[in-house]
């Protein structure tokens, strides 16, 4: 018992011993970088969660968003003439894939869920919230839909990441899978380091607008010094690639930090 | 008064997130420091986590959390941080300690560097729940919250993570004892 409470109060020391004031450059860093960093959006909060709503507002809302959703639903499968992108072979499934439970009311209820019914009548369903899928529930998004640029520089412990944003700059919700090839890129052009394809992805829903970050992290690069800028590139399952607007043009190449060892360069998955 | 702080700088208010991070980065570099037992990585967690306190602050639903929020992103950034370190190499390289060869005076010392050396050997996760605990003061539920795991996973987190401390540093010990049995 004794030597319990020994141990206890040792560890407690041990753990409350240390530094409590962060070095000022740490605050001054961060306080510089927050101009250049865009915020997240709160894409799909929905209103009646956040806002008081007497009820015709509710339903006039509901009634707005379906509407809305069943157009760009209805723009997508029309405008959707050439196969998508991604997702490794093409499916030849439609863009909008019908919920397996379409809607039991005829009429959208704004305060039942954020998802919106896009149609009166049993008829596919989007939802406006992003996230992680097995298989996606959209179209594959096109190259030329896509935006990506780097957001923020940060460099430790030998590495450089690269926060990373990518928009949906069409006009229709598309997928894309949560991983692709990722390759850091010099100014012309040339692959400095490539990635491995990832094996298996789920899929990530992304509206028009909307926006999906991702950090790409890229280490010991020994080759010959880079052509500034540097950016980094998503080659996608069928071959496609995107190229992300670099951030700066003084960004430096990770760190040699083993000759003759490979370069390594990996993504997160892509997320809201 | 947080709160307001936190409205205000989730609707894009520079002044006010600088407000925030200057009242936050102390007990951030504080709390990194504690997983990571490194400055350098505790002042890059550090960055990293009020970088994306400032990005994703729209997403935070609850003002209120808004420290416990904010705590979550720094052991997510030092995991991140602790990730780096075992993928890319300079991990600790732990000495085996002889207690025999330390006068009494210093054993308190040695004792020390023995917990320090028993602390770096656990995982970055089993590190969190422990310095939540010892040095938030957190109880489970707490802790749970901030890591975002249930209540369920936090208790045998913080059990085992003492008790392979302890085992830690038990299996430091014996060599020495069995070379004193020897000698």
């Amino acid at each position: 018992m004794n030597s319990e409470s020994t141990f206890e109060d040792r560890l407690h020391d041990l753990i409350e011993d240390g530094p409590t004031d962060a070095p000022a450059h740490v605050l001054d860093t961060v306080l510089a970088a927050v101009p250049s960093i865009p915020q997240r959006r709160a894409a799909w909060r929905v209103p009646w969660r956040t806002l008081p709503m007497i009820g015709l507002a509710r339903t006039l809302a509901g009634i707005v968003l379906a509407v809305g959703l069943g157009s760009a639903a209805l723009i997508f499968l029309v405008s959707r003439t050439s196969p998508g992108d991604i997702g490794g072979p093409q499916s030849p499934s439609p863009a909008v894939v019908v919920s397996p439970t379409p809607s039991e009311s005829p009429v959208a209820s704004p305060s039942a869920s954020p998802e919106a019914t896009a149609s009166p009548t049993p008829s596919p369903t989007l939802s406006p919230t992003p996230a992680p899928t097995a298989v996606p529930t959209l179209g594959p998004c096109a190259p030329s839909h896509l935006a990506a640029r780097i957001t923020l520089w940060t460099g430790g412990m030998g590495s450089r990441f690269a926060t990373t944003e990518l928009t949906n700059i069409g006009s229709s919700p598309c997928a894309v899978r949560a991983l692709s090839r990722p390759q850091l890129v010099d100014g012309k052009g040339t692959v400095l380091i490539d990635g491995a394809p990832p094996t298996g992805s789920s899929f990530v829903t992304i509206a028009p607008g909307a926006t999906l970050n991702t950090d790409v992290a890229a280490s010991n690069y020994c080759g010959p010094t880079p052509t500034p800028p540097l950016t980094v590139a998503f080659v996608l399952s069928n071959g496609g690639r995107i190229v992300a607007t670099p951030a700066s043009t003084s960004d430096d190449a990770p760190p040699c930090n083993g000759p003759g060892q490979p370069a390594h360069i990996e993504m997160h998955p892509w997320a809201p | 008064m947080q709160a307001g702080l936190v409205e205000r700088a989730q609707g894009g208010d520079q002044d006010a997130f600088a407000a925030l991070a200057t009242n936050s980065v102390d007990r951030c570099y504080a709390i990194a420091y504690r997983i990571l037992r490194d400055m350098d990585r505790a002042q890059d967690a550090t960055q990293q986590a009020l970088l994306s306190a400032w990005r994703d602050l729209p997403t935070l639903r609850d003002p209120e959390r808004f420290d416990a929020w904010l705590y979550r992103l720094v052991v997510r950034a030092c995991y991140a941080q602790a990730t780096h370190d075992r993928r890319w190499g300079s991990g600790v390289r732990l000495i085996p300690s002889d207690k025999s060869t330390v006068p009494d005076s210093a054993t308190a010392i040695a004792d020390r560097d023995e917990l320090e050396r028993g602390f770096r050997r656990l995982s970055p996760e089993q590190r969190a729940v422990l310095v939540l605990h010892h040095y938030l003061g957190y109880p489970l539920t707490e802790i749970a919250e901030t890591l975002g795991i249930p209540v369920g996973t936090a208790r045998p987190r913080l059990h085992y993570a003492t008790r392979q401390l302890r085992a830690a540093i038990e299996a430091d010990a014996r060599p020495t004892s069995s070379k004193e049995r020897t000698a």
